[in-house]
């Protein structure tokens, strides 16, 4: 059966096991989310270590974590929102760094994923994004490749929702900037 | 003159998010105009690429690393409540702000706080009348004041309507960062409360011991009408703002508005109070007995007539001059 369309008493019996702890569970949600959770980490950190270090701490407490998962609204949605959580108190605990070191340069896009924007137009866009102040880069992910809402982003960073457009239009003025600057 | 929508304004129309007049007034302009088009264009294929970005995989071998630290009975507790809301307010502003003070008090004081001989930077806010929503895109072109920073701060004071002269600074402050974007232009953006008909304002470093107040005239922005004139009330507060700080500034202010509204009694009423502080006695008898035939006129012009709540403040006003 294609994942998502289970039986509500096997997804319940699911969740009871990752609760628990069970590997083969935990494997289970790493399968199903595992991308996700990883993405909004880099997309956030622009660091694929820091990204490598939000996957192992949500999935490591995921098992606790899901005691609190009501039911309410998607399992996926909801393991977003911990993702995020997850990543942008990592953020304010460090000082991201101004420069991108090599090691911090992204890696190649999947391959796959293309959607009518060139390879080249691509990376120039990750960079632009990568080189955002982190303030305005954060909510410009949150909010135009996450897709939440500002009342949500601003409930996520502590700030208003008139704060969160105006980072916004800054990221996008920036990002548009540098875009045409580059053509 | 073409007024184009606001960055922050486009934005809104490229995400639907503007009500419904506001939208139908950006459509129209977008019709005329392919700047602006090219922007919003520019932007909606920011948003729809967005969400294929950084598309990335987990490393290999990264869920095993998982399953061993679970093994060895490691756990991690998350994050499962959302900060609570920021009123942080750096100590640098406070500083900034109490020199805003000490421009308002005493223009003497301007230069103890400029560096001897300064120059000052240009300073462009967009849309200048702030009628469209109250988000202005700031750029500023920094002298060599700010060299070493990459954050500034525009820092504001604001008036709504209503807002009475005192002797100290009125309205309230306001802060935005300004980031570098290339050479000495540094852009961000400053969102307004929708009341707000006048500000004055500063840019500082982050610090706030490096201040660029245009020589002490301040940078302003005044609301307009949809014909670029003046709002009334946006002029008031800019008299408001400089009785007892500049009063020739205050006097050239109220005139203006009596020319621009000269059927507000008002206006008069308050260009005739100030006259009465700074005219020379000979001037003064002169003006005494224009005021006078004016106010004549505007007894003849109400008479049996039912007036507004403003029109009786007007003339309220202008007699309680004499």
């Amino acid at each position: 059966m294609p994942i998502g369309m289970k039986e509500p008493l096997e997804e319940a019996e699911f969740l009871n096991r990752a609760r628990s702890g069970e590997p083969s569970a935990i494997a289970q949600l790493y399968e199903r989310y595992g991308d996700t959770v990883y993405r909004i980490g880099y997309r956030l950190t622009g660091s694929p270590m820091d990204a490598e270090d939000v996957l192992q701490d949500v999935f490591l407490g995921l098992p606790r974590a899901l005691q609190t998962y009501a039911g309410r609204g998607s399992l996926k949605g909801w393991i977003k929102r911990v993702a995020s959580r997850t990543t942008l108190m990592k953020l304010r605990m460090r000082k991201r760094k101004a420069e991108v070191t090599l090691d911090h340069l992204p890696p190649s896009p999947a391959e796959g994923r293309g959607s009518g924007f060139s390879l080249t137009d691509r990376m120039e866009f990750e960079h632009a994004v990568d080189a955002l102040p982190e303030a305005l880069r954060t909510v410009f992910v949150l909010r135009d490749v996450e897709g939440y809402g500002h009342s949500e982003i601003g409930e996520m960073l502590g700030i208003g929702t008139g704060a969160s457009r105006v980072r916004l239009h800054r990221a996008r003025r920036i990002l548009r900037k540098r875009l045409e600057k580059s053509r | 003159m073409i007024t184009h929508p606001s960055f922050a304004e486009l934005n809104g129309y490229a995400d639907h998010e503007l009500s419904e007049p506001r939208r139908a007034r950006v459509s129209t302009h977008l019709a005329k105009c392919s700047v602006c088009r090219s922007t919003v264009m520019s932007l909606r294929a920011i948003t729809k690429e967005a969400p294929g970005i950084l598309n990335v995989d987990p490393p290999v071998g990264a869920l095993e690393r998982i399953l061993d630290r679970h093994a060895k009975g490691e756990s991690v507790i998350l994050p499962m409540a959302d900060p609570p809301r920021q009123v942080f307010v750096p100590a640098a502003v406070w500083r900034a702000a109490a020199v805003l003070a000490l421009l308002a008090a005493s223009t003497a004081t301007v230069f103890m706080v400029q560096e001897a001989g300064a120059e000052f930077g240009e300073l462009h806010l967009t849309p200048v009348a702030a009628s469209l929503g109250g988000i202005l895109d700031v750029e500023y072109n920094s002298t060599s004041m700010f060299a070493d920073e990459n954050r500034l701060f525009i820092r504001g004071r604001y008036r709504v309507p209503g807002d009475e002269f005192a002797d100290g600074p009125r309205g309230e402050v306001i802060t935005a960062p300004l980031y570098r974007y290339d050479g000495s232009r540094f852009e961000g953006t400053v969102e307004l409360p929708d009341s707000v008909v006048y500000m004055v304002f500063a840019i500082a470093n982050a610090a706030g011991d490096a201040i660029d107040s245009r020589g002490g005239a301040l940078w302003e922005v005044i609301k307009k009408d949809e014909n670029g004139r003046p709002l009334y009330s946006g002029l008031v507060q800019k008299q408001q703002e400089w009785m007892g700080r500049n009063g020739a500034l205050a006097l050239a202010t109220a005139r203006l508005a009596s020319t621009l509204y000269p059927d507000n009694p008002d206006a008069w009423g308050r260009v005739h109070f100030i006259e009465q502080i700074g005219a020379a006695e000979a001037n003064s008898k002169r003006l005494e007995a224009q005021h006078a035939a004016r106010f004549t006129q505007f007894e003849r012009d109400y008479a049996g007539k039912s007036l507004t709540g403003e029109q009786l403040a007007g003339m309220y006003r202008y007699s309680a001059a004499w």
